[in-house]
Protein backbone atom coordinates (compact mmCIF):
# COMPACT_ATOMS: atom_id res chain seq x y z
CA UNK A 1 0.00 0.00 0.00
CA UNK A 2 1.36 3.39 -1.00
CA UNK A 3 0.83 7.07 0.56
CA UNK A 4 -1.97 7.47 -2.25
CA UNK A 5 -4.24 4.60 -1.78
CA UNK A 6 -3.49 5.20 2.58
CA UNK A 7 -5.09 8.22 1.97
CA UNK A 8 -8.14 6.97 0.00
CA UNK A 9 -8.72 4.11 3.08
CA UNK A 10 -8.68 6.09 6.04
CA UNK A 11 -12.71 6.54 6.11
CA UNK A 12 -13.23 3.30 5.26
CA UNK A 13 -10.60 2.35 7.98
CA UNK A 14 -11.69 4.43 10.56
CA UNK A 15 -15.24 3.56 10.41
CA UNK A 16 -14.21 -0.49 10.22
CA UNK A 17 -14.96 -0.92 6.86
CA UNK A 18 -11.65 -2.55 5.31
CA UNK A 19 -11.50 -6.01 4.88
CA UNK A 20 -9.15 -7.33 7.12
CA UNK A 21 -5.96 -7.99 4.67
CA UNK A 22 -6.67 -4.73 3.41
CA UNK A 23 -6.68 -3.04 6.74
CA UNK A 24 -3.89 -5.48 8.02
CA UNK A 25 -1.64 -3.36 5.29
CA UNK A 26 -3.04 -0.36 6.05
CA UNK A 27 -2.20 -0.61 9.61
CA UNK A 28 2.14 -1.81 8.37
CA UNK A 29 1.99 1.37 6.39
CA UNK A 30 1.40 3.26 9.23
CA UNK A 31 4.31 1.54 10.80
CA UNK A 32 6.24 2.50 8.11
CA UNK A 33 5.33 6.04 6.62
CA UNK A 34 5.45 9.25 10.02
CA UNK A 35 4.07 11.88 7.30
CA UNK A 36 0.99 9.67 6.80
CA UNK A 37 0.24 8.80 10.69
CA UNK A 38 0.75 12.50 10.68
CA UNK A 39 -1.99 13.44 7.95
CA UNK A 40 -4.65 10.68 9.84
CA UNK A 41 -4.02 12.61 12.62
CA UNK A 42 -4.70 16.14 11.22
CA UNK A 43 -7.57 14.51 9.22
CA UNK A 44 -9.17 13.96 12.49
CA UNK A 45 -8.10 16.94 13.94
CA UNK A 46 -9.69 18.50 10.65
CA UNK A 47 -13.04 16.73 11.81
CA UNK A 48 -12.86 18.43 15.64
CA UNK A 49 -12.04 21.93 14.26
CA UNK A 50 -15.16 21.59 12.20
CA UNK A 51 -17.54 20.15 14.97
CA UNK A 52 -15.94 23.03 17.10
CA UNK A 53 -15.93 26.63 15.23
CA UNK A 54 -19.76 27.02 15.34
CA UNK A 55 -19.57 27.82 19.01
CA UNK A 56 -20.71 26.31 22.05
CA UNK A 57 -23.62 23.47 20.89
CA UNK A 58 -26.16 24.31 22.93
CA UNK A 59 -25.21 27.52 24.43
CA UNK A 60 -27.92 29.67 24.98
CA UNK A 61 -28.87 31.63 21.53
CA UNK A 62 -31.92 34.22 21.82
CA UNK A 63 -34.43 34.48 18.63
CA UNK A 64 -35.00 37.29 17.11
CA UNK A 65 -38.26 38.54 18.71
CA UNK A 66 -39.69 39.41 15.48
CA UNK A 67 -38.88 36.10 14.00
CA UNK A 68 -40.58 34.50 16.95
CA UNK A 69 -43.76 36.72 16.02
CA UNK A 70 -43.61 36.25 12.73
CA UNK A 71 -43.48 31.81 13.75
CA UNK A 72 -46.83 32.45 16.34
CA UNK A 73 -48.54 34.59 13.77
CA UNK A 74 -48.23 32.13 10.69
CA UNK A 75 -49.68 29.20 12.35
CA UNK A 76 -52.92 29.24 11.72
CA UNK A 77 -55.12 28.01 14.06
CA UNK A 78 -55.88 25.33 11.07
CA UNK A 79 -52.33 24.03 11.14
CA UNK A 80 -52.31 23.58 14.40
CA UNK A 81 -53.47 20.02 16.02
CA UNK A 82 -57.23 19.86 17.57
CA UNK A 83 -58.36 21.20 20.58
CA UNK A 84 -59.41 18.52 22.87
CA UNK B 1 -27.16 19.37 16.74
CA UNK B 2 -30.20 19.33 19.16
CA UNK B 3 -29.39 19.92 22.88
CA UNK B 4 -30.83 17.41 25.19
CA UNK B 5 -34.10 17.87 26.73
CA UNK B 6 -35.41 14.89 29.16
CA UNK B 7 -38.27 12.13 27.80
CA UNK B 8 -40.68 12.65 30.63
CA UNK B 9 -40.53 16.84 29.78
CA UNK B 10 -40.65 16.06 26.24
CA UNK B 11 -43.96 14.12 26.57
CA UNK B 12 -45.10 17.08 28.49
CA UNK B 13 -44.56 19.54 25.96
CA UNK B 14 -46.09 16.88 22.83
CA UNK B 15 -49.21 15.86 25.11
CA UNK B 16 -49.48 19.93 25.54
CA UNK B 17 -48.87 20.27 21.84
CA UNK B 18 -51.17 18.09 20.97
CA UNK B 19 -53.84 19.49 22.89
CA UNK B 20 -53.35 23.35 20.82
CA UNK B 21 -52.04 24.67 24.05
CA UNK B 22 -51.21 28.06 22.70
CA UNK B 23 -48.42 28.59 25.45
CA UNK B 24 -46.69 25.59 24.18
CA UNK B 25 -46.31 26.73 20.94
CA UNK B 26 -44.52 29.79 22.15
CA UNK B 27 -42.22 28.10 24.66
CA UNK B 28 -41.42 25.36 21.92
CA UNK B 29 -40.52 28.56 19.44
CA UNK B 30 -38.54 30.10 22.57
CA UNK B 31 -36.68 26.97 23.47
CA UNK B 32 -35.43 25.33 19.87
CA UNK B 33 -36.20 27.92 17.74
CA UNK B 34 -32.43 29.26 18.30
CA UNK B 35 -30.73 25.61 17.24
CA UNK B 36 -32.97 25.59 14.43
CA UNK B 37 -32.15 28.86 13.56
CA UNK B 38 -27.90 27.79 13.94
CA UNK B 39 -28.67 24.81 11.85
CA UNK B 40 -30.65 27.24 8.83
CA UNK B 41 -28.15 29.87 8.75
CA UNK B 42 -25.13 27.43 8.67
CA UNK B 43 -26.98 25.29 6.17
CA UNK B 44 -28.33 28.22 3.87
CA UNK B 45 -25.45 31.36 4.85
CA UNK B 46 -28.43 33.70 4.15
CA UNK B 47 -30.38 34.99 6.94
CA UNK B 48 -33.80 35.92 5.21
CA UNK B 49 -33.67 31.70 3.43
CA UNK B 50 -32.46 30.57 7.42
CA UNK B 51 -35.62 32.56 9.25
CA UNK B 52 -38.29 31.22 6.06
CA UNK B 53 -36.47 27.49 6.86
CA UNK B 54 -37.29 27.91 10.45
CA UNK B 55 -40.76 29.28 10.42
CA UNK B 56 -41.45 26.02 7.85
CA UNK B 57 -40.02 23.84 10.73
CA UNK B 58 -42.51 25.07 13.23
CA UNK B 59 -44.95 25.22 10.46
CA UNK B 60 -44.79 21.45 9.41
CA UNK B 61 -43.59 20.46 13.36
CA UNK B 62 -47.38 21.64 14.73
CA UNK B 63 -49.23 20.19 11.84
CA UNK B 64 -47.43 17.10 12.37
CA UNK B 65 -46.94 16.54 15.90
CA UNK B 66 -49.78 13.98 16.24
CA UNK B 67 -47.38 11.82 13.46
CA UNK B 68 -44.61 12.04 16.60
CA UNK B 69 -44.16 8.90 17.84
CA UNK B 70 -41.60 9.79 20.57
CA UNK B 71 -38.63 7.37 19.35
CA UNK B 72 -36.30 10.18 19.01
CA UNK B 73 -35.76 13.35 21.53
CA UNK B 74 -38.12 16.05 20.08
CA UNK B 75 -35.32 18.25 19.40
CA UNK B 76 -33.62 15.58 17.33
CA UNK B 77 -37.12 15.22 15.13
CA UNK B 78 -37.30 18.67 14.67
CA UNK B 79 -33.69 19.03 14.39
CA UNK B 80 -34.38 16.43 11.08
CA UNK B 81 -37.22 18.92 9.73
CA UNK B 82 -35.09 22.03 9.76
CA UNK B 83 -31.77 20.26 7.92
CA UNK B 84 -34.66 18.74 5.36
CA UNK B 85 -36.25 22.35 5.02
CA UNK B 86 -32.77 23.93 5.05
CA UNK B 87 -31.85 21.43 1.96
CA UNK B 88 -34.84 21.62 0.06
CA UNK B 89 -34.11 25.44 -0.22
CA UNK B 90 -30.43 24.65 -1.09
CA UNK B 91 -31.46 22.39 -4.06
CA UNK B 92 -34.28 25.37 -5.52
CA UNK B 93 -31.88 28.25 -5.15
CA UNK B 94 -30.24 28.90 -8.58
CA UNK B 95 -26.90 27.95 -8.16
CA UNK B 96 -23.72 28.67 -9.88
CA UNK B 97 -21.61 25.97 -11.36
CA UNK B 98 -19.76 24.23 -9.01
CA UNK B 99 -16.06 24.24 -8.67
CA UNK B 100 -13.88 21.91 -9.08
CA UNK B 101 -12.91 20.02 -5.57
CA UNK B 102 -9.76 18.38 -7.18
CA UNK B 103 -7.99 21.52 -6.84
CA UNK B 104 -8.36 21.32 -3.13
CA UNK B 105 -7.20 17.47 -2.58
CA UNK B 106 -3.79 16.06 -1.63
CA UNK B 107 -1.25 15.65 -4.65
CA UNK B 108 0.82 12.79 -5.33
CA UNK B 109 3.91 11.80 -7.10
CA UNK B 110 3.66 8.91 -9.73
CA UNK B 111 5.26 6.56 -7.28
CA UNK B 112 2.16 7.33 -4.97
CA UNK B 113 4.28 9.48 -2.61
CA UNK B 114 2.84 12.83 -1.82
CA UNK B 115 4.13 16.24 -3.37
CA UNK B 116 4.30 17.57 -0.03
CA UNK B 117 4.48 15.18 2.88
CA UNK B 118 2.32 15.88 6.25
CA UNK B 119 3.94 18.17 8.97
CA UNK B 120 3.01 18.44 12.32
CA UNK B 121 0.39 21.08 12.94
CA UNK B 122 1.22 23.30 16.12
CA UNK B 123 -1.74 22.65 18.53
CA UNK B 124 -4.68 20.26 18.83
CA UNK B 125 -8.50 21.26 18.14
CA UNK B 126 -9.26 21.98 21.25
CA UNK B 127 -6.35 24.54 22.24
CA UNK B 128 -7.04 25.94 18.90
CA UNK B 129 -10.47 26.24 18.75
CA UNK B 130 -10.33 28.49 22.31
CA UNK B 131 -9.17 31.56 19.68
CA UNK B 132 -11.47 33.38 17.82
CA UNK B 133 -9.22 33.53 14.63
CA UNK B 134 -8.99 29.86 14.47
CA UNK B 135 -12.69 29.32 14.58
CA UNK B 136 -13.38 32.47 11.83
CA UNK B 137 -10.44 30.54 9.66
CA UNK B 138 -12.26 26.71 9.79
CA UNK B 139 -15.52 28.43 9.40
CA UNK B 140 -14.40 30.45 6.25
CA UNK B 141 -12.78 27.03 4.61
CA UNK B 142 -16.01 24.91 4.93
CA UNK B 143 -18.05 27.89 3.10
CA UNK B 144 -14.82 27.49 0.37
CA UNK B 145 -15.58 23.90 -0.50
CA UNK B 146 -17.50 23.39 -3.29
CA UNK B 147 -21.59 23.22 -2.33
CA UNK B 148 -22.36 19.88 -2.56
CA UNK B 149 -19.24 18.63 -0.55
CA UNK B 150 -19.84 21.39 1.77
CA UNK B 151 -23.16 20.38 2.67
CA UNK B 152 -21.96 16.35 3.34
CA UNK B 153 -19.55 18.08 5.41
CA UNK B 154 -22.17 20.21 7.32
CA UNK B 155 -24.51 17.10 7.76
CA UNK B 156 -21.98 14.59 8.99
CA UNK B 157 -19.50 16.46 10.94
CA UNK B 158 -21.73 19.62 12.41
CA UNK B 159 -25.42 18.37 12.15
CA UNK B 160 -24.15 14.97 13.20
CA UNK B 161 -26.58 12.86 10.98
CA UNK B 162 -25.62 9.35 10.08
CA UNK B 163 -24.05 8.32 6.98
CA UNK B 164 -27.38 6.40 5.86
CA UNK B 165 -29.86 9.23 6.76
CA UNK B 166 -27.69 11.64 4.60
CA UNK B 167 -27.90 9.41 1.24
CA UNK B 168 -31.57 9.60 1.81
CA UNK B 169 -31.62 13.25 2.30
CA UNK B 170 -29.43 13.73 -0.99
CA UNK B 171 -30.93 11.03 -3.11
CA UNK B 172 -27.03 9.64 -3.45
CA UNK B 173 -26.03 6.11 -2.61
CA UNK B 174 -24.03 5.75 0.79
CA UNK B 175 -20.91 4.94 -1.00
CA UNK B 176 -21.17 8.22 -2.93
CA UNK B 177 -22.00 10.03 0.13
CA UNK B 178 -18.91 8.04 1.77
CA UNK B 179 -16.56 9.29 -0.88
CA UNK B 180 -18.03 12.65 -0.85
CA UNK B 181 -17.40 13.48 2.92
CA UNK B 182 -14.13 11.91 2.81
CA UNK B 183 -12.87 14.65 -0.27
CA UNK B 184 -14.09 17.30 1.68
CA UNK B 185 -12.12 16.32 4.96
CA UNK B 186 -9.45 16.36 2.53
CA UNK B 187 -9.93 19.64 1.46
CA UNK B 188 -10.49 21.27 4.57
CA UNK B 189 -7.79 19.77 6.12
CA UNK B 190 -5.46 21.13 3.05
CA UNK B 191 -7.15 24.66 3.50
CA UNK B 192 -6.41 24.51 7.14
CA UNK B 193 -2.59 22.89 6.71
CA UNK B 194 -0.79 26.36 5.72
CA UNK B 195 -2.64 28.24 8.87
CA UNK B 196 -2.44 24.93 11.54
CA UNK B 197 1.49 24.44 10.31
CA UNK B 198 2.09 27.85 11.60
CA UNK B 199 -0.04 28.08 14.84
CA UNK B 200 2.08 28.12 18.41
CA UNK B 201 0.88 26.42 21.21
Amino acid sequence: MNCRQFNEFILSFKRGELPEDQAERFRAHMELCPPCVTYMEQYDTTIELGKGCYGEKGAPQQMPEELVRAILASVEPRDRPPTA
Amino acid sequence: MPHSTSPASDAERVESLRRGDPGAFEELVRTEGPQLLAVARRMLRNEEDARDAVQETFTKTFQRIGDFSGQSKLATWMHRIAVNEALMRMRSRRRKPESAIEDLLPLYQENGHPVEPAREWGEPADRALQREEVRDLVRESIDRLPESYRTVLLLRDIEGLPLAEISEALGATVNATKIRLHRARQALRNLLDPHMRGATA
